[in-house]
């Protein structure tokens, strides 16, 4: 392929207690500028498969390689429910944590990170909330404060881990519009277990349920979610060649 | 106030102020990431290390302090997650802790009065030595809190962004815990075992609905902390009740009456 390889997962294998395999002989390169989405029902091991990518989590064997990346290339939108939205933090200064990779306790914040910040509320529409706890927004306006912390670094892949839950369709298309953008630019990689998260946009989709069931994107892609979720499931995708639904067996 | 000419008085005041600053600080802290139980549980518990002590004729005070340390740096070193979701085993290590006292202070011959205080605390009974220690504490906690408060609350409030961004999670996660060890064995002489969740917890519960920003509520946690403190010791020391549990007192009925008014506020508005 011509396309230029960012990281590629390699033979992972993964268990938390060397008990119950969580993942095994996961394979999955992700390109430049890729558009990649991670499915499975709940409890497959996407968010594990997305840790280990990020390097968080270390896989009992195999390997996810790094080609000329490192984790400050990494954006992270992690699943609401990974924090304490109670916290009394507004969302200015929440935004502010995404430069907490460069902090030096004798630096104070200086008007160049100043300006990131204020950027960065500007591009997500958060004006009117940002000097407002996080514990007062809505889940849109949540989900963007999280897209604009992930993203003040200028990361060169964004992660998203089951960004649509918790928010309305309408934030579900401006999330939509947000992505194909960044897409221009970065690659993005999202889990999701909503298949009418996946639209045109997506370039690659793998289905994971302990292992890879899938990956790339062609007419093969029913039968392995069928695989994978155990019943038929119909892909409301407008870039999808088939949208049958099939009965169940 | 005639009261003041009294060393033992000004050295309850001058504890008073500086362990208002520990507790504003570190009852914050543990309020915001819902550590409260955890943190009773190493203050019960190190009340099992205070009797072994008394039972082997050294200083209970160093007793409590091993023990404190010692269960800080086990729950720092140890899986977050899976300790969170394990509040019954907090439950046996608190009544434990409290049984084996118990047992040590029984088996010890001779009466211990002074061990009861150990229980409720007795701020008048605080010496200049405990205020240089309490003063050193304070300064470093200070200087830490000023230095890492940032990376300190990515911490608290999203350990894998702060991991993905390079901060080193376990060594924040041992620090914290450890400074709450100290700050609880250092209120245990002041307050006593049974009062310290009570000062460490008032006036964060007090102030967190009050305010947006970390920073704000703990200085406003500290200012309440000391107001309570020095209105409850004057309380006490003129009706002539316990100082550790009318201090508490005055706290809770604080907390009550500040709740009160901002939900009759809400109602209204």
């Amino acid at each position: 392929m011509d396309k230029k390889l960012l990281m590629d997962v390699r033979h992972l294998n993964f268990s938390f207690d060397g008990k119950q395999r969580i993942l095994s002989d996961i394979n999955l390169p992700l390109y430049e500028k890729d558009y990649l989405v991670i499915m499975g029902p709940n409890g497959g091991g996407k968010t594990t498969l997305l840790k280990c990518m990020l390097g968080l989590l270390k896989p009992q064997s195999g390997k996810v390689v790094y080609h000329r990346i490192t984790s400050s290339d990494f954006g992270y939108v992690p699943q609401f429910t990974t924090f304490d939205k109670s916290m009394p933090i507004r969302v200015f200064d929440f935004i502010e944590t995404g430069l907490i990779g460069n902090y030096h306790p004798l630096k104070k914040r200086n008007n160049a990170d100043k300006d990131l910040i204020e950027k960065q509320i500007d591009d997500f529409s958060l004006n009117e909330i940002a000097y407002s706890s996080i514990s007062e927004i809505s889940g849109g306006q949540l989900q963007r404060a999280l897209l604009a912390r992930a993203l003040i670094q200028n990361p060169r892949i964004v992660f998203l881990d089951e960004p649509t839950t918790f928010i309305d369709s309408e934030s579900r298309g401006n999330l939509s519009e947000i992505l194909k953008k960044l897409n221009n630019t970065k690659a993005i990689v999202m889990i999701t277990h909503d298949t009418s998260a996946i639209d045109d946009q997506v370039k690659n989709i793998a289905c994971v349920n302990r292992t890879l069931y899938y990956h790339g994107r062609d007419e093969h892609i029913e039968g392995s979610l069928e695989k994978v979720y155990g019943c038929p499931i119909e892909l409301i995708g407008h870039g999808l060649p088939h949208r049958v639904l099939k009965e169940h067996e | 106030m005639s009261i003041l000419q009294y060393e033992f008085v000004q050295n309850a005041i001058i504890a008073g102020v500086l362990l208002s600053i520990t507790a504003g600080i570190i009852g914050s802290l543990i309020v915001i990431k819902r550590d409260t139980l955890l943190i009773g549980g190493i203050a019960h518990a190190s009340f099992g290390g205070l009797g072994l002590f008394y039972f082997l004729g050294l200083d209970p005070i160093l007793g409590a302090f091993v023990v404190a340390l010692t269960s800080g740096s086990i729950i720092g070193l140890s899986n977050e997650k899976q300790l969170q979701t394990h509040n019954a085993l907090i439950g046996v290590l608190w009544a434990f802790g409290m049984s084996l006292g118990i047992i040590f202070i029984t088996i010890t011959p001779g009466y211990a009065p002074n061990l009861l205080t150990y229980l409720f605390g007795d701020i008048l009974t605080v010496t200049r030595p405990d205020i240089i220690n309490i003063a050193i504490y304070d300064v470093v906690l200070l200087i830490f809190i000023t230095l890492f408060f940032k990376p300190l609350i990515v911490y608290l409030f999203d350990k894998e962004f702060a991991a993905l961004h390079g901060i080193r999670v376990k060594l924040y996660r041992i620090l914290y815990y450890l400074f709450i060890s100290i700050a609880v064995v250092m209120m245990i002489r002041s307050v006593g075992i049974i009062l310290v969740l009570a000062l460490l917890t008032i006036p964060p519960l007090i102030v967190i609905p009050l305010f947006k920003r970390m920073p704000v509520i703990i200085a406003m946690s500290v200012l309440v902390s000391l107001a309570i403190f020095i209105g409850g010791f004057f309380i006490a020391y003129y009706t002539n009740l316990p100082t550790g549990p009318i201090i508490i007192a005055t706290g809770t009925i604080t907390l009550l009456l500040v709740r009160l008014i901002c939900s009759l506020i809400q109602k209204n508005s």
